[in-house]
């Protein structure tokens, strides 16, 4: 197997469900997601409002993405609460414990530290990932999730209602919803702050200078830049009754933060800095709300109102431009935005089967058809291909050709000539990966020994028997695109003892390790 | 008086004779199958007497060698031809006995402790001291270390406590001993070697694999590798084999279809997922592989021992034995199928000879280009089959020359002649040694003072232990007489049990 050479790490969360969990508050169910500014960014949120539409699922559920890439992954084993590192090209393996229950692993940006959140005993490891040297820091009751800063400096955990898991610890005889610890990952030094009630999203400048935590009421302006971080609450809406925040975005500069609040035919556009909270009317029932990758605009998808509004972020307050759907697009509620000044509108609320393409520099909108309605939605980080895993309900309409119907499947479609190539599968897909350069993806059933390969560049799928049903998917990143070769994939699979294989793409060749778990136990 | 009456029973056939109001039975004088060969000579063991006779090729007689009053349990012999005994004494510890004899000693006052002495010409010419509670010797492959785990079914503590989890080392370079805890229920050990001599021995235990290493001042455990993490499902090691380069392990669990890569140098644990739980594993060092084999699937997996992948080769029917020949293996289903496969260690091809008898054993040529097969008391008697194993044209013989024996099998050696290969046939009850060549088949035979009872190499020839109950040991050289030593049997026959003093 030919690797490059850099020392990278990737991160996973080894046994966590890949599911985002749903909590239920005032008969509402939503789930939250938390990352840095990236482009064309999988948000989370699920919402049912009773009564009214139903919701968009825009996730990236089905994609883990590694933290870094290159030489090692890393994986926690919360039944051992240890966490395993893995030389993907020389497959030494080393164990290390960590806190009880290791619940959320990633990696800092120099790759020279892998930061674990332990669920179990409300502690974070910090271990060194050279030597594996591992310190361990208490952080308050009660958190449920974690995130690194941009630059690694800062990991902040929250009170996530979506990460909550089976098995959790219950919850402690006094136990705070709006508390956040920050955990210095070099000095170790820690932090609690109280933010605003029960926060449902973390978001951080692309500096990393500056973390937001969002709740429904406020928004906790935290500043990282100091060696003791303070925070500011910057109120959002009426603190007696506040609407749902559903999602939130901040634009590059960190000065313009923009919400997408239940019921509400607007978007709640905040001012960081002055702390002035303003709104853009919108189409009725935004389902979506994104900015595109050159931060220069936020995009809002009404599904109710069949259009597009385009904010100028520089300028958020000035008109917007408002695209209409043409007539036959149908219901669409999501959007992709890709790096060539395009957007891939869709849905995932209704039973639709179609897609569209948007031109952002013409504004041209074409629907296109797919075989079944869609449950995920994803495009290759080049842009160049979708990955579609449709719903195992087919289209109401009767339109589902009979070779698909009642079956899980996915569609490789290709936005140059929008071919596409749908696989009826005989389990439902719960996780995929795309390659950085948009060649490969990588997907994996529920309950199946099986790694499907996916060409994007053919549209053709190979199969690939595991030695157990599989559990997470990953792709190293390509480091150096000029060498030619392909970065490996991961999966790891059931095992008492743990197993992970490696596939490299340009020898089509499969190595797995098993019982990685039993290394904790070597005695020297 | 007694002696004429001993000689009275024996010229009657008695097998049980008084002596002095206890009874010795006549096959209790010597032990022909416990009997081991060391460079130049012939150990047998004498139960009666709890002696050892030395028997060697061209004497006149037998030398019984003197242990002081240690009784011989068991003999083994080195890969450098010395021959360890392991002895237990007696002692009493009434300190107001002032007898020689074991039944002058209270009896709960009688104490056993154990040795192992290396024999000489004529007496022990290096004595440790090591409970009797340990098992068979492990010995290194240039016979300095032997190591023995504890043997479970020895009830003794001597008195004392003993460490179940204890493996005993002897250096026989240096002289020295230790005792080294390594795990509960030991039971395997392989040496890691290399120019130098044994480095570590790698040593199976319960749910765990000890490595212990020998270079130290003090050996012990360097790294222990578990087998499983949960404590109460134990896993019971079964087999364990080392890669031509001495960097990995692989162990075989009871019951499990997991390989265990261990990394010996870099300590890590792989699993490898088999087939099956392996019936046989063998290393083909030329080609860095390992093969295995299950009994109830018919295929042969190949292990590189680069990736750890497997390859697979389908076979006919299930194997459960492998003997590995210059560039072949061969597969053979003991006890149950008439199929031996060749299996081309190079290219993976099978060729498949049909035997007319299920095999009890197979043994093949030093040179690889025959085997022999053998069955003792099948339904169809006892049989000898020779398997011819050299490609002509790029394919063997498919079928095997098939002999009837009047006896069971006991022994059967080979020896190179200037045209091939001579087997020699020991049966049981038959005063004969048959000589067989090949590949002409030709037959010669020899006659023998009695019935065989074991047979080995010492020197350049062979030692054949006789079934007879005074002792009878025969010496051949191919070409010569059949040179026999009778009658050591009848050491001590008399004696009476001493009690051990130990020396201050």
């Amino acid at each position: 197997m030919t690797i490059s050479s850099s020392l990278l790490l990737a991160a996973l969360a080894g046994c966590s469900s890949a599911d985002s969990k749903d909590y239920e508050r005032g008969g509402a169910d939503y789930d939250t997601d938390v990352d840095a500014y990236e482009p064309d960014d999988g948000d989370t949120f699920t919402f049912d409002t009773a009564g009214g539409s139903p919701p968009e699922t825009e996730t990236d559920r089905l994609n883990l993405r590694p933290a870094q890439t290159e030489a090692y992954v890393f994986v926690a084993n919360p039944e051992r609460d240890t966490v395993t590192r893995i030389h993907v090209q020389t497959r030494d393996v080393r164990t290390v414990r960590v806190g009880h229950l290791p619940r959320v692993v990633a990696i800092t940006p120099d790759y020279r530290r892998a930061v674990v959140f332990n669920r179990g005993d409300d502690s974070v490891s910090v271990i060194e990932a050279e030597k594996l040297q591992v310190d361990h820091v208490a952080v308050r009751d009660n958190l449920t999730n974690m995130v690194l800063a941009p630059g690694g400096a800062w990991a902040v955990l929250w009170h996530d209602p979506g990460a909550i898991r089976k098995g959790d610890p219950p919850v402690p005889p006094a136990a705070s919803f709006h508390e956040v610890s920050l955990v210095h990952t070099e000095t170790l030094a820690h932090v609690p702050l109280v933010v605003g009630f029960i926060p449902t999203a973390v978001r951080f400048t692309p500096d990393g200078r500056r973390a937001v935590v969002a709740s429904d009421a406020q928004l906790a302006v935290v500043d990282l830049s100091l060696d003791v971080p303070t925070l500011e609450l910057v109120d959002i809406a009426d603190p007696l009754d506040p609407p749902l925040t559903e999602e939130i975005v901040l634009d590059p500069s960190g000065r313009w933060a923009f919400l997408r609040q239940r019921d509400r035919d607007v978007v709640a556009v905040v001012d960081l800095e002055q702390e002035i909270v303003g709104e853009v009317a919108v189409g009725a029932d935004p389902t979506d709300l994104d900015l595109t990758p050159d931060g220069t605009r936020a995009v809002v998808v009404s599904r109710g109102a069949g259009e597009v509004t385009v904010l100028d972020v520089a300028d958020p307050f000035a008109p917007p431009t408002v695209v209409p759907f043409p007539v036959g697009a149908g219901s669409l509620g999501a959007v992709l935005l890709g790096p060539d000044e395009t957007g891939i509108l869709y849905t995932t609320a209704t039973a639709a089967s179609r897609y569209a393409t948007w031109d952002l520099t013409t504004q041209e909108i074409i629907a296109h058809p797919l075989v079944k309605p869609a449950q995920v939605v994803a495009r290759t980080p080049t842009g160049d291909s979708l990955l579609v895993v449709h719903t195992r309900d087919d289209a109401p309409d009767g339109s589902t050709p009979v070779p698909y119907r009642g079956k899980d499947a996915i569609s490789l479609v290709s936005l140059k000539d929008f071919r596409a190539n749908t696989i009826a599968l005989q389990a439902e897909p719960i996780g995929y990966a795309n390659s950085r350069d948009g060649r490969r993806g990588y997907l994996v059933l529920e309950d199946t020994p099986l790694l499907a390969v996916l060409d994007y560049s053919s549209l053709i799928h190979t199969p690939l028997t595991l030695r157990s049903n599989a559990v997470f998917v990953g792709v190293l990143p390509d480091l150096d695109p000029s060498d030619g070769d392909q970065p490996p994939a991961w999966v790891s699979q059931e095992h008492s003892l743990g197993r992970i294989s490696f596939y490299d793409p340009d020898a089509s060749s499969l190595e797995t390790i098993t019982g990685f778990e039993l290394n904790s136990a070597i005695e020297e | 008086m007694r002696t004429t009456l001993a000689l009275l029973a024996l010229l009657a056939g008695c097998e049980q004779v008084e002596l002095g109001g206890t009874y010795a039975y006549l096959d209790e004088l010597v032990d022909p199958t416990g009997a081991v060969a060391g460079t130049d000579a012939v150990f047998m063991p004498l139960p009666r007497a709890g002696g050892v006779a030395r028997l060697a090729p061209g004497a006149e007689e037998a030398t019984v060698l003197d242990l002081g009053a240690r009784r011989v349990e068991r003999l083994q012999a080195t890969p450098t031809g010395d021959v360890l005994a392991r002895t237990v004494a007696t002692l009493c510890d009434d300190e107001t006995v002032t007898g020689t004899r074991i039944d002058d000693c209270p009896y709960d006052e009688l104490r056993r402790v154990g040795f192992v002495q290396r024999l000489g010409r004529e007496k022990a010419t290096d004595t440790w001291q090591v409970g009797p509670w340990y098992g068979d010797f492990t010995f290194s492959a240039d016979g300095r270390w032997a190591v023995a785990p504890i043997d479970p079914d020895v009830g003794t503590t001597g008195g004392g406590i003993v460490n179940l989890t204890s493996l005993l080392a002897l250096d026989l370079g240096s002289g020295r001993r230790f005792e080294i805890p390594v795990g509960f229920a030991a039971d395997r050990i392989l040496f890691v070697e290399d120019e130098a001599g044994a480095r570590s021995a790698v040593v199976l235990s319960r749910s765990a694999v000890a490595v212990v290493d020998l270079t130290a001042d003090l050996p012990g455990v360097r790294i222990t590798y578990p087998l499983t993490l949960d404590a109460g499902s134990p896993l019971s090691p079964r087999d364990v084999v080392l890669t031509p380069d001495g960097g990995h392990a692989l162990v075989t669990v009871a019951g499990s279809t997991d390989l265990y890569v261990l990394d010996l140098q870099d300590p890590s644990i792989n699993l490898v997922s088999l087939a099956g739980t392996p019936a046989d594993l063998v290393v083909d060092p030329a080609n860095d592989q390992t093969l295995l084999v299950y009994a109830n699937r018919s295929l042969v997996e190949v292990l590189d021992h680069q990736l750890f992948d497997l390859r697979e080769v389908t076979l006919a029917r299930p194997a459960n034995h492998i003997d590995l020949g210059p560039d072949y293996a061969l597969l053979s289903q003991l006890g149950a199928g008439l199929d031996l496969v060749r299996l081309d260690l190079a290219s993976l091809r099978t060729d498949t000879i049909r035997l007319n008898y299920p095999p009890d054993e197979v043994q093949l040529a030093p040179d690889g280009a025959f085997a022999v097969t053998l069955v003792r008391s099948g339904s169809q008697g006892d049989n000898l089959e020779l398997v011819d194993l050299v490609l002509r044209d790029g394919r063997v013989r498919t079928t095997s020359t098939a002999f009837r024996l009047d006896g069971a099998p006991v022994g059967l050696a080979m020896t190179e002649i200037p045209d091939g290969m001579s087997l020699l046939v020991l049966q049981q009850g038959v005063d004969t040694l048959f000589e067989l060549s090949w590949p002409l088949l030709g037959l010669a035979t020899a006659d023998l003072p009695g019935g065989p009872a074991a047979l080995g190499r010492v020197g350049d020839g062979f030692w054949i232990a006789h079934d007879d109950p005074l002792g009878l040991v025969s010496f051949y050289t191919p070409g010569e007489d059949v040179v026999s030593l009778a009658g050591f049997g009848r050491t001590g026959l008399f004696d009476v049990d001493q009690l051990f003093v130990e020396e201050e």
